[in-house]
């Protein structure tokens, strides 16, 4: 007994003469967001990091959060921590930035909230241009469906903008396209997203909305086992390009470009301009768009995506852009909803 | 002398289980961090820092033990009695939203907010506890199974009503699931707040306490194990709820009311989780968040801190706070350290897990055993051979 006692004060003693590595000059950034894992919304900020470390020559620390008092003691601990800058991912950074932020103190930004405090630098994104894209693509690629599938992270008002943008989109073109929605209460469970697909596959639906984050992938592996069998489905990726070769059922991606949003964080920082207040990001600043209508990708299925549809999306998205298509987002209790039975 | 000698060992057996298991834990873990690459002594000593380093990282892990506390001393109270009950989650999850909802809504003053908030997380607490118990005595549903399923069935409710009908409605982002903030007077104090006056500010023990930012929660939390062990240790009730987890049918016989047993049990036990979101929303979140019960796992590490005390409200205590430390150490390995969040995650299940195995009991009563039962064989043997001689 004796002897794990003394063992164990020497352990902690040995471990209270270990100091943290001392500062030097370098500016401090950190990133505090949920876990990242596969997640293609934070993975884009995570590489940007550090792809302009070197350039820039900071440090930086990814403070992964794996429940909600993570995100509080983490945004403390940031503070209290001495970083320069500190940028939240996520509606749940809008809080923590907006109570720890100062306007003396460290340099604060939140990527897809809006913190609403004139101390912290948020970015928003106006999803529903983007949505509009793909309902518009998907209404003019397959017009003569009946049903629509949409397979989302979570109900609720975050989503509508969505949903809203992608059913507008494809009436254009089908103005009788009739709606299903499910939701897989998670961003990176595709277990669920996979089972969905399925079933919607047996209610008629050719075209799934992957609007569910990392659960997306489920619903691209539930295409290329239905290919098998000789049924055929398509779905997009969200957030970055997820096209490939391998799978020619990814038509295209809802783009929501996080790392180029870091970018323009990083770059404000060291040029002192980064401001407290709202930027919401549109087509226009190239932070949404859509692959192969505003952006490139890996892989693009040339049998569904014609170059009369692809036209036709970036007709519009240039009448968006030059602001002769204005899309106003209705309130949702007042929407009149088409949805399969 | 012996007296103190006696104190000492006790002391010892009951710091020491916990202590082994760090200790056996901490070598397991520096060959996954030394597999990942990274430096193992200084991520050690940034995971202790996290956790117990200065005022700012022991408040930090203060602040969260709060909660966690409030969860074991519910399973302390319900264990010992013989009812299982784990539904101190969803227990807790009603109490922070009613009380987050009550302190928002309600006019008045700050202080009548809280008190209507806490009065309404004990109560709300307690009729959700009820009604596991009165599953159990109505339809013989098991404690486990009931009081799991009803804490999934909080935690969707919770959602559902951050979702829909009372989000926030001073909200700027539409993803925020979270019901409205709390004025200032609604909240609780913290601990830094006494030493803010000009005449302390300066002094060396405003300067100490400058980042102890726990709240009064945590005091609280403590005052409520005082309670508990009272209740628990020097009540009637006590003693009927011990006898009766030992063996019910005994408790029974010796003129026991069941019945009454069963729901006193339940709705102190319910009581003390429901409280334990109450002290979350007024000391640490100021709102209800969803899921901010359910994902961080509060009333399971309280559990599990009360199963490694016996039962015991001071040693659940003690080792609830460990358990936070363990969580706020974990994150600040991850920030500083850069090992991944996973990697951290299984660290702190290796920790648990070994915490819960009573490895120093075993190794002290094999040792005991081996030794009596060697000397008591031989003894037989000796016996035997001198019957034989007869």
């Amino acid at each position: 007994m004796k002897k794990f006692v003394v063992l164990v004060l020497a352990l902690v003693f040995a471990l209270s003469c270990i100091g943290a590595a001392s500062a030097d000059d370098a500016k401090r950034i950190a990133v505090i967001c949920d876990t990242v894992g596969t997640n293609l919304f934070l993975t884009q900020v995570v590489d940007m990091v550090e792809e302009r470390a070197g350039e820039l020559g900071y440090e930086y620390s990814i403070m992964e959060c794996a429940d909600t008092d993570e995100w509080k003691n983490n945004y403390e601990a940031a503070a209290h921590e001495n970083y320069d800058l500190i940028v939240g991912v996520g509606w749940q950074a809008a809080e923590f930035a907006a109570e720890n932020a100062t306007a003396d103190g460290p340099k604060f930004a939140v990527i897809d909230t809006d913190a609403g405090s004139e101390n912290v630098a948020s970015f928003s994104y106006n999803e529903e241009q983007a949505a509009y894209v793909m309902g518009l693509m998907a209404g003019k690629a397959f017009p003569n469906e009946d049903l629509y599938g949409y397979i989302g992270c979570f109900d609720g008002a975050g989503s509508w903008k969505y949903r809203w943008g992608f059913m507008e989109g494809v009436k254009v073109s089908n103005p009788d396209a009739k709606f299903t929605f499910n939701w897989t209460n998670s961003y990176t469970d595709p277990t669920n997203a996979h089972e969905f697909a399925l079933q919607m596959q047996a209610m008629g639906a050719t075209y799934i909305f992957g609007g569910a984050a990392a659960c997306n992938n489920g619903i691209f592996q539930a295409a290329l086992e239905l290919a098998n069998d000789g049924k055929y489905i398509y779905s997009i990726g969200q957030d970055a390009d997820e096209t490939r070769e391998d799978n020619p059922y990814i038509l295209s991606s809802q783009l929501k470009n996080t790392g180029v949003t870091m970018g323009i964080i990083l770059d404000k920082f060291y040029d002192g301009t980064l401001e407290g207040g709202l930027t919401e990001l549109k087509l226009a600043d190239g932070a949404i768009g859509a692959t192969w209508v505003t952006n490139d990708g890996a892989y693009r299925n040339s049998e569904i995506l014609t170059d009369e549809v692809l036209d036709f999306c970036k007709d519009s998205v240039q009448q968006i852009i030059d602001g002769e298509l204005v899309l106003e987002l209705p309130d949702e209790s007042t929407y009149q909803f088409n949805i399969a039975q | 002398m012996t007296k103190l000698k006696k104190f000492g060992s006790k002391f010892l057996e009951a710091l020491g289980q916990p202590l082994v298991a760090v200790l056996l834990s901490l070598l397991i873990g520096a060959v996954i961090i030394g597999l990942s690459g990274k430096d193992i002594l200084s991520s050690y000593a940034i995971m202790f820092k996290g956790a117990f380093g200065d005022g700012y990282y022991l408040s930090a892990t203060l602040q969260r033990s709060t909660a966690i506390i409030m969860g074991g001393l519910a399973v302390c109270i319900a264990w010992r009695s013989g009812y299982e009950s784990m539904g101190g989650e969803g227990q807790m999850i009603f109490g922070a939203l009613l009380s987050a909802l009550i302190a928002y809504y309600m006019p008045g003053p700050g202080i009548a907010k809280i008190l209507v908030g806490i009065l309404g997380a004990a109560l709300v607490g307690a009729v959700y506890s009820i009604l596991s118990g009165w599953l159990w005595e109505k339809f013989s549903v098991t404690f486990i199974i009931s009081t799991l399923m009803m804490n999934y069935i909080a935690n969707y409710i919770a959602s559902y009503l951050t979702t829909y009908k009372v989000k926030d409605p001073q909200s700027r982002d539409i993803n925020s699931i979270q019901t409205g903030k709390l004025i200032e007077e609604a909240r609780f104090g913290k601990v830094s707040g006494l030493f803010q006056s000009d005449g302390l500010k300066e002094t060396a023990l405003g300067q100490y306490f400058k980042d102890f930012s726990v709240h009064w929660g945590f005091f609280f939390a403590i005052a409520c194990a005082v309670l508990v062990y009272i209740l628990l240790r020097k009540t009637k009730f006590g003693y009927q709820s011990k006898m009766n987890g030992l063996n019910s049918r005994f408790a029974l016989y010796g003129g026991i009311n069941a019945r009454g047993m069963l729901y006193l049990v339940m709705i102190l036990s319910g009581i003390a989780a429901g409280l334990g979101g109450a002290f979350e929303v007024f000391g640490s979140k100021y709102r209800y968040i969803d899921q901010m019960i359910f994902s961080t796992g509060y009333a399971w590490s309280g559990m599990v801190g009360a199963l490694l005390a016996n039962f015991d409200p001071f040693g659940t205590v003690l080792a609830c706070i460990l358990l936070a430390g363990l969580s706020t150490g974990g994150s600040a390995m991850q920030r500083s350290a850069g090992i991944p969040v996973e990697t951290v995650n299984m660290l702190e299940g290796i920790i648990m897990l070994l915490m819960s195995v009573k490895l120093l009991h075993l190794i002290v009563i094999r040792r005991k055993v081996s030794r009596e039962d060697r000397l008591k064989h031989e003894a037989e043997l000796e016996n035997g051979k001198e019957a034989e001689a007869k």
